[in-house]
């Protein structure tokens, strides 16, 4: 499938902010597809700008907006295009420019229900945000910060017996040289909203908050594990993380074992791309209870 | 600084004008940024360069070649010779934009091989900076061949898929690629053995199309392993600034 512009999709540059120092651009559907009422915001990833690794916010943004789904995509202050803010140092600076992110879109689409898209800290960014702003009805959350389970090394171990490479390194005394990746496991939510910056690790304890709250607004999440996490490898894992979470019908979990964590194969990225696209198409995104805003140009 | 749409319909390219701070503007120059996985690591060092550029009186345009960044198509649509000629379509952006008929052109590593391609091809093109250009283009390759996976009769490099015609053309860079650069060019290079490089490989250096050899160690900004807080070759940047103007 393509995405020339052909395909109908307009996109526009998006500027905006107070000052407006954002960066960003709109994915439009093509003026003959109906216009879903959710509106997707992707995110950075660490400090690559809106284009994504290897192209795979373009390519999931002009896919969604051929679905009929308005999508931007854009930098956080000092990332990319988008200059820092103007006071330099702003305590919640993440929340602000996912605010304005948001602003736009209601101002220029009438968009009033939003669904999040981020990878690795843009995903654990997102997760945080979607519990402050009353707007969001879903959210993607690809290769979110996660924690090993008792599980996770019965299958790692399990699978690394059945390696050569891993006899070879014991038969050398070459040790595994893990990273502790438990720290946080029980720690508690950090002070404030800690949205300074998109964030790297997030306590375990404040992420099955977090989740129970939004699927309790009636949140949708999808969450996408892949092979290249260095902390999660079966699809059961998250249940085993979060046992108080399962059956939650808002809740979606998917392990991409074949995909690295930036999917930088193409094959990775058609698969992911899919996959968001048919979970976009099939949720029941709830109506988001928050004001209306009140005056609005449609972008054109 | 104003981002922006050009060229047509079926070819859309998306570029930022930094238009020049001073009053009167002394040129026009146009970026281009390298191809493949070393374009996203570059990008925040073309911002920092044509902020630069733009304080010292520049109108800079820095734009993605059709099929990467924000610009129109997908990665498997573009070959080397598309992007050439986008470097081209840049120029006459940047001519309408600035109001002026003559620029300069700046690239790094391949895109250093597609503006000095452009400028043998065009008659308003004052100088070229080349930053760390491929000199060779087989090398090049193969260091792409190690990494990217192999489906068919293309490559696919982390995404950026080099086709049998992209692969030709990659491996058709050589000195000579720049050789030809009938303007004045500086060749700005941040690592490696200077030592290794002979001058004359870029041409006869004199009044008809002088030649500046430089080596300015500094960070290696299209690497990923460089996307870190203080990774730009700060001096090397400077130097390309001063020599422009």
């Amino acid at each position: 499938m393509s995405d020339r512009p052909g395909d109908g999709v307009q996109e526009r540059i998006a500027h905006f902010g107070r000052p407006k120092t954002l960066c960003g651009v709109t994915s439009l559907p093509p003026a003959a597809q109906p216009v879903r009422a959710q509106a997707v915001v992707i995110v950075n990833v660490g400090v690559i700008h809106r284009v994504g690794p290897s192209r795979l916010h373009v390519q999931l943004a002009r896919r969604l907006a051929g679905d009929g789904f308005v999508t931007l995509r854009f930098d956080f202050s000092g990332i990319g295009d988008s200059d820092p803010r103007p006071e330099r140092v702003v305590p919640d600076g993440v929340r602000q420019d996912m605010n304005d992110a948001l602003s736009y879109l209601q101002t220029t689409v009438n968009a009033t229900s939003f669904v999040l898209v981020g990878l690795c800290s843009g995903a654990n960014a997102c997760l945080r945000y979607a519990r402050l702003h009353d707007g969001v009805v879903g959210a993607v959350l690809l290769d979110p910060h996660s924690y090993k389970t008792p599980g996770y090394y019965v299958r790692h171990y399990r699978r690394r017996l059945l390696q050569w490479q891993s006899w070879r390194n014991v038969l050398k005394g070459w040790g595994a040289g893990e990273r502790d990746s438990r720290a946080g496991y029980e720690a508690g939510p950090p002070s404030g909203d800690g949205l300074v910056a998109p964030p790297t690790v997030i306590p375990r304890p404040e992420m099955e908050e977090a989740i129970a709250e939004l699927t309790g607004r009636g949140v949708q999440l999808l969450h996408v594990f892949t092979g290249g996490h260095e902390a999660y490898n079966d699809r059961e894992q998250f249940w085993e993380l979060f046992p108080r979470l399962e059956g939650r019908s808002e809740i979606q979990v998917e392990f991409l074992a074949e995909a690295d964590h930036t999917f930088h194969r193409r094959s990775a990225r058609r698969e992911v791309v899919a996959l968001i696209r048919d979970w976009m198409a099939t949720r029941p995104f709830a109506r988001a209870a928050w004001a209306q805003p009140e005056a609005a140009a449609v972008l054109s | 600084m104003t981002p922006f749409f050009f060229g047509t319909s079926d070819r859309r390219l998306f570029g930022v004008y930094e238009p020049s701070r001073r009053e009167a503007a002394r040129s026009g120059v146009v970026l281009c940024y390298p191809s493949g996985q070393e374009y996203v690591p570059a990008h925040k060092a073309f911002k920092f360069l044509a902020s630069l550029l733009a304080e010292a009186g520049h109108d800079v345009l820095r734009f993605d070649y059709h099929g990467t960044g924000d610009s129109g198509g997908d990665l498997d649509e573009g070959t080397p010779a598309s992007w050439c000629s986008d470097v081209s379509d840049a120029i006459e952006e940047l001519e309408d934009t600035a109001g002026t008929d003559r620029v300069s052109l700046c690239g790094l590593r391949m895109g250093a091989a597609w503006a000095a391609q452009a400028a043998a091809e065009r008659s308003d093109v004052a100088c070229v900076v080349a930053w760390d250009p491929v000199l060779d283009g087989r090398a090049y390759l193969e260091k792409l061949e190690q990494s990217a996976r192999r489906g068919g009769d293309t490559l696919d490099d982390q995404g950026f898929v080099l086709t049998a015609e992209t692969r030709a053309q990659f491996a058709a860079v050589t000195p000579a690629t720049y050789a030809r650069v009938p303007q004045p060019m500086l060749v700005i290079l941040t690592q490696g053995d200077p030592t290794v490089i002979d001058p004359a490989m870029f041409g006869r250096s004199g009044d008809a199309r002088p030649r500046n050899v430089e080596f300015v160690p500094g960070a290696c900004v299209w690497e990923e392993g460089e996307l870190g807080p203080g990774g730009l070759p700060v001096r090397a940047l400077h130097r390309i600034t001063d020599w422009l103007e």
